[in-house]
């Protein structure tokens, strides 16, 4: 019952994030939604990993998502030295075109 | 195996179980709501930590407890924290988050959700093919815990990608950010509190990492409690040990180590397949560099380049 329930909320993580990551423009916004989209994938992963038969759920699925945790703060951390290095060099906090009068 | 009879009585079935998952499924899509929409920007931050935490928990629900505590360790206070820090240097937008036109888009959102949602629940039964090859290969492999036979032994090459991401994130890091590490003066509370807590905090770190070999447990959760450690010991005034080649060293350990016994063990197979005796102190020996490399990274990460204080000493 469990893996059901975690991997609608796996889905509702994902289409949630998604739509944040379209509509919102300030940069820091953009990478919590990515975050969360992350996080929506892998509970998708481990929920389904957790109809393994033995007393942890599958373990390369577990394996998987280790490395996946790893890598997306990796990515965060370049993302967000970046976003401040946009933001310390044009003053915005967005990638958008608008000129400023 | 204490620690599966636990998991076990921890697991409830039956209706407390359910209760507890649907209130667990409510609290995260109501906290991701929040982060997501929230109109001020540092409550976001804020509950995006709760949030990981909340997913820690259904990790456990859903006996993954490896990848629970890496999400607690990591992916809940390490990305928030890092996600402060750079809300503190960018300033808080005072007005309301700006929404693109959103009308189609949310219809998008809504047939999306309806289609992810019909491929799931529609997936072929589970195959436990996998976890069938895992389990039977597992006395060949060194270790007696089935994820670090698997991130270390089975899937050893993508783990040693992944330690190669990690630095590369590093070095892009270092490279892209101009601000110079500039850290207040440690307060007495803050550094009392640090010689309290450095004890434990190696013991607890060395731990993980060492029983990763027989129960949840490994080189990236030892390594991240470690690297919270040097945090802390950086903010109460060890300066020091961010200085020079020592540090460098520390970075790059995990790969080297890695690479060294992937080409060593190349003499008798193929990379990174070793011999059954020697498996378990190999993967012993790459765990160690890699806990020590993975908390020297995520440590920089959060601090940024070590500042001039390091390198202007003669």
């Amino acid at each position: 019952m469990s893996t059901l329930v975690f991997l609608l909320v796996g889905v509702g993580l994902v289409v949630m994030s998604l739509h944040a990551l379209f509509v919102h423009t300030h940069l820091l916004r953009q990478v919590l939604a990515i975050n969360v989209l992350g996080t929506g994938v892998f509970m998708v992963f481990i929920a389904w990993g957790s109809q393994s038969p033995t007393p942890h759920a599958d373990p390369v699925a577990q394996a998987l998502v280790i490395t996946g945790i790893v890598v997306a703060v990796s990515a965060t951390a370049l993302a967000l030295a970046l976003a401040l290095r946009i933001k310390q060099t044009t003053g915005r906090a967005t990638l958008s075109e608008e000129t400023e009068e | 195996m204490d620690w599966v009879l636990e998991a076990s009585a921890l697991s409830l079935f039956g209706p407390m179980g359910l209760a507890l998952d649907l209130l667990l499924a409510a609290g995260l899509l109501w906290l991701a709501w929040r982060v997501l929409y929230s109109p001020d920007l540092f409550l976001s931050v804020v509950l995006f930590i709760s949030f990981g935490l909340l997913v820690s928990l259904a990790y456990l629900r859903l006996r993954a407890p490896d990848v629970a505590m890496a999400e607690a360790a990591i992916g809940a206070a390490l990305t928030g924290t890092l996600l402060l820090y750079t809300l503190r240097h960018m300033g808080v937008p005072i007005e309301p988050p700006r929404l693109a036109q959103h009308r189609l888009l949310t219809g998008l959102a809504l047939l999306m959700s309806a289609g992810l949602g019909w491929a799931i629940l529609t997936m072929p039964g589970f195959s436990d093919g996998l976890v069938v090859q895992v389990t039977q290969h597992l006395p060949q492999s060194g270790v007696e815990h089935p994820v670090t036979a698997v991130l270390l032994n089975f899937r050893a090459y993508d783990t040693m990608l992944e330690v190669a991401v990690l630095l590369l994130a590093l070095v892009g890091v270092w490279a892209v950010s101009s601000t110079e590490l500039r850290l207040p003066a440690p307060s007495a509370v803050l550094r009392g509190m640090v010689s309290v807590l450095l004890p434990p905090g190696l013991l607890v770190g060395g731990y993980l990492l060492w029983v990763g070999a027989y129960q949840p447990g490994g080189a990236f959760q030892g390594g991240a409690v470690l690297g919270g450690l040097l945090v802390l010991l950086f903010l109460a005034g060890w300066r020091a040990l961010a200085a020079g080649w020592l540090l460098r060293l520390a970075l790059g350990a995990g790969l080297l180590a890695f690479l060294a016994v992937g080409v060593l063990a190349m003499a008798g197979g193929s990379l990174l397949e070793y011999r059954l005796e020697a498996a378990k102190n190999l993967i012993l020996f790459i765990e160690f560099f890699v806990a020590l490399s993975v908390a020297a990274t995520l440590a920089m990460l959060l601090l940024g380049r070590p500042g001039s204080a390091g390198e202007q000493q003669p």
